[in-house]
């Protein structure tokens, strides 16, 4: 697999899950399969640096007494890769906290938290830490070993006790390592064994070993961990996803049903009301125009041209309400115009010229004529306001779906990599 | 329960107060037509009994009257349109000015800002199967029969689904389709190629139908050509001809139908020869008189809301 096609995989998953982010990126730290690496997290000032000298035998990591490191300083030596995270400060996220966190999160296999013995208990800020580092461990087995550091700066094994005792009752479920970094190395300098052994350096020595020999079990295990939430993550979105495009479908075809059944219901009664109308047993007077001597009297040919227009007239009225009850009686956008009484889907489709007994025939009463007029009142349906945001619900949602099918797929091949 | 309050002090106190008739400020010209049409519309329902429920049918009418945008529709079902014409007939009367081409209403879908053309022009810009070529021609005079060139003719016309361009709500018809200004060669005359428009009426499930069908009428008109005839040397004219042979031509629910506004129409076969793609077409002569100006001025100018494109 290619750096970008993984790089694109990530992103199609990202586009769906972008509270996975932090997952992928450990992911793709995984993936390269390098040393093993160790971080030292705790505030600053608490003998993480020195501590590390000290591990791997060599002043490597800077030792000062003011905020020292301030960037992720690493180290390799016998195929342990060193982290000397910047100290963690108890205030805002800064760039140290941020190069912290993730030496802590994202670049470490081990996890060496760091409290120094002058402070007493911790405080909340890295109880919090340690809890939140204890908590990872259970899930991903990223192993954290607590270090209570620089004990030779406290007056004497009481006041030790009691701060062991106040610990053990901050955080029960992980006990420190009770170490001293320049005990070990004035033993080491002055040869002297007992003070080497009193430091508490080659047992916590012991017990990084242990742990580093338990590193491709756990990253084995936090590989095949992440890409199983991930997954069913994805799984549960889409096939969420899924339902509700199934519903809005099912919504749509039953709109588009309600409407076409309720239409037709109305065309069969105004059809049978027309076919009174054109069928009455009185001559077609309608045809034969009157004359100017007419103007203001009554003929036939007036009366039977009222009957006719509103016998349609009334067909209308009855079909306008339907389509009124189904909001599709007012004219789309794009078609109004500046005649506000012409902007109905009733005008656009029956038009305003003249019927006559044989074209209300041809509309009403023979199967082409309704069906044209069905249709395009049916169209007029798909186009009206509640169809037209359905229809776009339905599209965004189907594009969204894809998304997910494309960062199921990017997973498969990011898993297929690693 | 029959009542008769309407002569009675309080009542025509209380209108004086409804129409501010006797305080300052404000229009005094609306507080008389207020006035007038409350006194009125008070007395009728008192001569009618109008029930309370008759009273709030009619001013619910009016609000979907205005829904639908179709005042203006009713006042030519309502013959208020006609009315105008028919005083200005009587005043042209008074004045002792008689001949010239009659007017007749100009309806609401006139829009100003057509392209004008030379003596001749060709109106129809979308094909319409349902209709068939019109040539329309004449010659504008004046009252001394002279003929007069450079006056401007404009035309407008449906069509044949009753539709007419920018007031189209299939959206089918392109600008000033069915629509033209031509100005009058030297000779006075003006020719148009175009397309038969149709009868049409009020949309069949709008306001003004819905009245119109508790009148037993209907509210069709016949199919008709609009024309503004304008110089400036005479009155302006506003008029239209009805297609002759048409069932409505006297039935119209406007009434402006006027005798001298019914032109013959003839069958031809030459249409290639006056400039349409088939041959069969149908002819109609239509000549215009204007009137003179009175005192040197045009008392016809009516201002109104119009469109412009």
């Amino acid at each position: 697999m290619s750096a970008r096609s993984a790089d694109e995989a990530r992103r199609d998953i990202l586009a769906i899950l972008p509270g996975r982010a932090h997952d992928l990126a450990r992911l793709q730290e995984l993936a390269q399969d390098g040393e093993p690496i160790v971080t030292v997290i705790g505030k600053y000032n608490h003998g993480k640096s020195r501590l590390l000298n000290e591990l791997v035998s060599r002043d490597v990591f800077v030792v000062a007494d003011k905020r020292q490191t301030t960037t992720l300083s690493q180290h390799l030596s016998h195929g342990v890769r060193w982290l000397d995270a910047p100290g963690l400060d108890a205030d805002v996220a800064n760039e140290d906290d941020r190069q912290a966190l993730q030496a802590a999160w994202l670049k470490s296999d081990i996890r060496l938290f760091v409290h120094t013995a002058k402070q007493g208990e911790l405080d909340e800020t890295e109880r919090r830490l340690l809890e939140e580092l204890c908590a990872d461990e259970q899930r991903t087995r990223r192993q954290v070993l607590f270090v209570l550091s620089q004990i030779d700066q406290l007056a004497d094994d009481g006041e030790l006790a009691s701060v062991l005792q106040a610990i053990t009752i901050q955080v029960p479920h992980i006990a420190p390592h009770v170490v001293s970094a320049t005990r070990h190395r004035h033993g080491v300098e002055a040869g002297k064994t007992l003070l080497v052994e009193k430091s508490g350096m080659p047992s916590l020595r012991t017990a990084l070993d242990e742990a580093l020999g338990r590193v491709p079990a756990a990253r084995s295990h936090e590989t095949g961990l992440l890409f199983t939430e991930i997954r069913e993550e994805l799984q549960q979105l889409s096939g969420r996803r899924e339902q509700e495009l199934a519903a809005l479908r099912q919504k749509q075809r039953r709109l588009l049903q309600n409407f076409k059944e309720g239409l037709d219901a109305v065309f069969a009664k105004v059809g049978r009301e027309i076919e009174e109308v054109v069928n009455a047993p009185i001559p077609d007077y309608a045809m034969i125009p009157d004359t100017a001597q007419d103007k203001y009297k009554t003929t036939e040919a007036k009366l039977e041209r009222a009957r006719i227009q509103i016998g349609y007239s009334r067909a209308c009225i009855q079909i306008d309400s339907f389509l009124i009850g189904q909001g599709v009686s007012g004219l789309p956008k794009e078609q109004q115009t500046a005649a506000g009484s012409l902007n109905t889907v009733m005008v656009a489709v029956m038009g305003v010229s003249v019927k006559f007994r044989n074209d209300l025939r041809h509309m009403f009463c023979e199967a082409p004529g309704r069906e044209r007029l069905q249709g395009e009142f049916t169209r007029y349906f798909e186009l009206s306001e509640a169809s037209t945001v359905l229809r776009a619900k339905i599209a965004s949602s189907e594009i969204e779906l894809k998304a997910m099918e494309r960062a199921v797929m990017a997973l498969e091949t990011l898993e297929a990599g690693a | 329960m029959s009542v008769n309050i309407f002569s009675g002090k309080e009542v025509q106190d209380f209108l004086r107060v409804v129409a501010n008739l006797d305080g300052a400020g404000g229009n005094e010209r609306a507080k008389l037509v207020v006035h007038r049409i409350l006194s009125d519309l008070f007395k009728m329902i008192e001569d009618l009994d109008l029930t309370p429920d008759e009273i709030w049918t009619g001013i619910n009418y009016i609000n979907k009257l205005g829904a639908d945008g179709e005042a203006a529709l009713l006042a030519a079902g309502v013959g208020l349109e006609h009315y105008i014409d028919m005083r200005l007939d009587a005043e042209d009367k008074a004045l002792g000015i008689s001949g010239g081409t009659p007017r007749t209403i100009e309806g609401p879908l006139y829009v100003a800002g057509a392209p004008v053309m030379e003596g001749k022009a060709r109106l129809d810009k979308n094909p319409d199967p349902d209709t068939v070529p019109l040539h329309i021609h004449g010659r504008v005079t004046g009252p001394d029969g002279a003929p007069v060139a450079g006056a401007l003719v404009e035309i407008w016309h449906s069509d044949s689904k009753g539709f007419y361009s920018h007031f189209d709500p299939t959206g089918r018809q392109s600008e000033f389709n069915l629509r033209g200004a031509i100005r009058t060669a030297a000779d006075g005359t003006y020719e148009v190629l175009t397309r038969m428009p149709a009868s049409y009426g009020c949309p069949p499930s709008g306001a003004t139908q819905t009245l119109l069908n508790q009148l037993n009428r209907h509210g069709n008109r016949p199919a008709h050509v609009h024309y503004f005839v304008t110089t400036d040397k005479f009155r302006k004219l506003t008029t239209q001809f009805n297609i002759e042979g048409d069932p409505l031509t006297w039935d119209d629910f406007a009434f402006a139908t006027r005798e001298g506004l019914v032109p013959h129409v003839v069958d031809k076969n030459d249409g290639r020869a006056v400039g349409f793609d088939e041959d069969a077409y149908r002819d109609i002569e239509f000549n215009i008189e204007l009137t003179a100006l009175v005192g040197g001025k045009d008392n016809q100018v009516v201002e109104r809301a119009r469109a412009a494109a």
